[in-house]
């Protein structure tokens, strides 16, 4: 399986950009309106077990990385795996993780919560450790993570960090928007790329758009701004590229240089995306339920789940793994004047 | 290029009848607002308690710049969230804002709420409940005396609508807030209206909350005592010289000159409850709905469709709304036209009763028809002629990005302002230009919002057609990508061009210190709720250059609107 073949029948839209953060709307009139965001009931029977039930009448797709962050006084659970369940259904997940280290109780079903998506930074951890049966698995990555943003109390809790940092998330994800026909989208960190997500339709897109963009990614801002605050002078982001004033004497200058811009920020991200599509990514099976098909997916450069409906893949959720984040940046062309139109020299 | 500064005799702010006209080759904001501040003094010869340039400069200068973010929170602020702020934000954010300005300088806080625009019921709210639930001491900071604040909170009451006024001194009761001030504004609100018989069946249960308030729960058991034993038939039975006594004392003293005494106590009696064979028609109407829903039809049609849900279940809706068409306020006509048009029921509303912002509202949902849209231009042109400043030529960029459409709880809210104050900028200028960033529009020529925020190549498009001035009407949050509009207008000026350029923003944000979230350092921020409230904005480049004429000119700006209300009152 390629990205190509994840991201069929999508197209990228214009890109957002604000900070360090890049957005590359997904947009596709193919979508799958059957499968509905996850409106589920989520319980424990015991520290690691989930219990999830949708008793809609709807087929209902669970994200992967789903978190379950309740304010009744239980134990908050999330899964890696992603899952899909077919109306009023049942699944027991053993291999969920408790995100909490120091808070006991069940989650009672009847009860609300919030669903939320494992930071980003966690995604990877999370996935390696996706087969163990230890409600434990995920306190030590948690702890880390909260400690290298700053976060002293209750380190080992994933609420710790939604709490501390909502006015932030709040602010960051006012600056992007949806649009028309988006199912989804790739994301950028000062000009690299570290998801890839699409969902099966529109609704469950907005549906999760908090919890990814607002929630998930967002915290890999957070972890960029942190690792790079004692750093003075960094360079904006390889994909914002500044007007240039010494072309430009008058306004039609002014609207050439403007429209040279955007083209090479357009060039940029396409050079970078483009570096990706056709690398093939090794895959496991994990939930077969009818024609469909949840797989996890792994290579180099990425790793996560995706969800096939008749062989048509409907929904993937992609991070960029840490051992590619850590590889020295391959140098991006900007994208430079047509050679043919180049004079020769002369004095 | 030719600049007018207008200055309307009907305008509280330039009174006079001043009409100025000014060749300006280049505008400069510091000459426009000279005029302004010429204007304002002219027009009274009230002044201050303390004089602004007594105050060290930085303490005038912090003060100026609380007094703008203030400003620029409450000309946006509708109490709700954002498309980015929860409400709890935005709460916090206001209640720090008001507070800075409150408690240097009182008169300040009440001449922004004044000058805020006179549909602005949510800043007139929180502002009378801030005067009277901090009373007045010897430690108070203020640029007017006291009985100016009085004015203030006479001339809020006045000016907001009878529910919101009642839910205010619901809250004022729950704070516990009973001076005597307090007590004398509510008293004199509920019992001197001419409306009283009309409150009682609307509003009963906050009537009783608050006249409770007032009196203590033990006075309210003993007038119910005193009236439920006259309560068979209260004209008939004749109360003793005792019971009339405390009767004066503290109804009928305060009643409207328009209703007779035993009106007055008939209207209490029904507030407390007491059940009895009323005289004042709207009581007994109330009454005999019961058992007649038609002998109801001069209710209100919310307590009409009440008493049917709870003794005539077996009679449609449908039925009230046709009982009570005649009797719905025009809010009620303008909010029903979907179900009184299923129901098979005409009902007309008056749509020059509401502002703009709500026209816009209401078109999105039942359409944009002939007389909603004369209405709107009507306004617009009446609105456009209180500018004090009118271009010839100007283009407008309006923000129909996907964060346009607002909160859940007031969705299309800021593109509705947009497209009012679009309409209103046009009526404006002699020639006008819109450029549309984003969004689509429906059948009817409405903006529905969507995709990525990008303005900047429509900036630069509007200078280059020479514009007298360029106004970009949006909630700031630009993305494609952000700080580019800075860049292109840093540039434009780098390379001489002067065009002036204002970003009217209808969006609160509770995440900057001016609660405004600004497209550029370069380009000034009028922030505009609605735009009956835009002229406050126009001071605010004033207070920026010069913060002690700008303190003065505000508050010279303010005083004839409150002596018109007391001689209207008087």
């Amino acid at each position: 399986m390629k990205i190509t073949e994840m991201l069929k029948g999508c197209e990228p839209g214009k890109i957002q950009s604000v900070g360090y953060m890049q957005i590359v709307p997904l947009i596709s009139k193919y979508v799958d309106d059957t499968i509905f965001p996850p409106t589920i009931k989520a319980s424990t029977t015991d520290y690691g077990r989930l219990v999830i039930t949708n008793d809609t009448v709807n087929d209902v797709l669970v994200p992967t990385g789903a978190a379950i962050v309740s304010k009744q006084r239980a134990q908050d659970h999330a899964t890696h795996k992603g899952a899909f369940l077919k109306k009023n259904t049942t699944v027991k997940i053993d291999t969920a993780a408790c995100i909490q280290d120091s808070q006991g109780g069940y989650l009672n079903s009847d009860n609300g919560y919030h669903l939320s998506v494992l930071p980003w930074g966690i995604r990877e951890q999370a996935y390696n450790v996706r087969d163990r049966q230890a409600y434990d698995k995920l306190w030590p990555v948690l702890r880390q993570f909260n400690s290298n943003l700053g976060i002293l109390h209750d380190q080992g809790h994933l609420s710790a960090y939604l709490d501390k940092f909502e006015e932030d998330m709040n602010q960051f994800i006012a600056e992007f928007e949806l649009v028309p026909n988006m199912v989804g989208a790739i994301v950028l960190i000062n000009g690299m790329v570290i998801g890839v997500e699409r969902c099966p339709n529109y609704q469950y897109w907005e549906h999760m758009w908090e919890p990814l963009i607002r929630e998930s990614y967002g915290s890999a801002v957070f972890q960029f701004v942190s690792q790079t605050k004692e750093r003075k002078n960094i360079p904006k982001p390889i994909t914002r590229v500044p007007l240039s004033d010494s072309r430009i004497k008058t306004l039609d200058d002014l609207e050439k240089e403007f429209d040279r811009v955007t083209s090479e920020e357009d060039k940029v991200v396409t050079q970078i995306i483009q570096s990706f599509l056709k690398t093939k990514f090794k895959t496991d099976s994990e939930q077969k339920v009818g024609k469909t098909e949840m797989v996890s997916v792994k290579n180099d450069q990425f790793l996560g789940q995706a969800f096939t409906k008749d062989g048509n893949v409907l929904y993937c959720s992609l991070v960029t793994t840490q051992d590619f984040m850590k590889k020295p940046r391959r140098n991006i062309r900007r994208a430079s004047p047509d050679w043919d139109d180049a004079k020769e020299f002369s004095m | 290029m030719t600049l007018v500064v207008r200055i309307h005799p009907p305008a509280p702010l330039y009174q006079g009848g001043i009409f100025i006209l000014i060749s300006c080759p280049f505008f400069t904001e510091t000459r426009t607002f000279n005029l302004l501040k010429e204007a304002s003094e002219t027009m009274t010869g009230l002044t201050t308690q303390f004089a602004f340039e007594s105050l060290p400069q930085k303490q005038v200068t912090e003060l100026a710049n609380d007094v703008l973010a203030f400003m620029n929170f409450v000309s946006a602020d509708t109490k709700k969230g954002t498309h980015y702020q929860s409400q709890s934000n935005i709460e916090e954010a206001r209640t720090k804002i008001y507070q800075n300005v409150f408690m240097k300088d009182r008169a300040l806080f009440g001449c922004i709420v004044c000058m805020s625009g006179a549909k602005n019921d949510f800043a007139k709210q929180n502002a009378v409940k801030a005067f009277l639930a901090n009373s007045w001491n010897s430690t108070t900071k203020s640029s007017l005396p006291f009985d100016r604040e009085q004015d203030f909170i006479d001339l809020f009451i006045k000016e907001t609508q009878v529910n919101r006024v009642l839910n205010m001194f619901v809250e004022l009761a729950d704070l516990r807030v009973n001076n005597s001030r307090t007590r004398k504004a509510m008293l004199s609100y509920v019992l001197g209206s001419r409306n009283l018989p009309l409150w009682s069946v609307k509003y009963r249960a906050k009537l009783k909350r608050i006249l409770t308030h007032c009196w203590n729960v033990r006075y309210i058991n003993i007038l119910y005592r005193i009236l439920r034993t006259k309560s068979t038939d209260v004209l008939k039975k004749r109360f003793s010289d005792k019971e009339k006594k405390f009767l004066y004392q503290d109804i009928l003293r305060h009643k409207n000159a328009g209703l007779k005494d035993i009106e007055a106590i008939e209207c209490i009696a029904f507030i407390l409850g007491i059940k009895g064979d009323y005289k004042v028609p709207l009581l007994k109407a109330f009454f005999d709905a019961r058992t007649d829903l038609k002998a109801g039809k001069s209710l209100p049609m919310e307590v009409l469709e009440g008493i049917r849900s709870s003794y005539h279940k077996d009679v449609s809706k449908d039925e009230v709304i046709k009982l009570t068409a005649r009797k719905m306020t025009q809010k009620q006509k303008k909010n029903l036209q979907k179900t009184a048009a299923k129901a098979g029921v005409a009902v007309t509303f008056n749509p020059m009763a509401f502002t703009m912002t709500e026209l816009f509202i209401y078109a999105y949902e039942m359409g944009l028809s002939k007389d909603v849209e004369k209405a709107i231009e009507v306004k617009a042109e009446k609105l456009a002629n209180t500018f004090p400043i009118r271009y010839e030529k100007i283009g407008i960029i309006v923000d129909a990005s996907k964060s346009m459409e607002g909160s859940k709880k007031q969705p299309l809210k800021p593109i509705a302002t947009a497209q009012a104050m679009r309409d209103v900028l046009i009526k404006s200028a002699s020639t006008g230009t819109v450029k549309i960033a984003g969004g689509f529009k429906n059948k009817d020529g409405l903006i529905i919002p969507a995709h990525s925020t990008s303005l900047a190549k429509q900036i630069i498009q509007l200078l280059k057609q020479d514009m007298d001035a360029i106004f970009i009407i949006s909630d700031g949050y630009e993305n494609s990508p952000s700080g580019r509009i800075d860049e292109v207008v840093g540039i434009a000026r780098h390379i001489g061009v002067t065009t002036p350029i204002y970003h009217v923003n209808p969006v609160v944000a509770s995440e900057t210190a001016t609660g405004m979230r600004r497209l550029s350092q370069a380009i000034p921020v009028l922030p505009c709720a609605n735009p009956e409230g835009v002229a406050l904005s126009f001071l605010k480049p004033m207070l920026e250059t010069d913060p002690v004429n700008g303190l003065k000119t505000l508050v010279n700006m303010t005083l004839p609107m409150i002596e018109k209300n007391k001689e209207v009152a008087a």
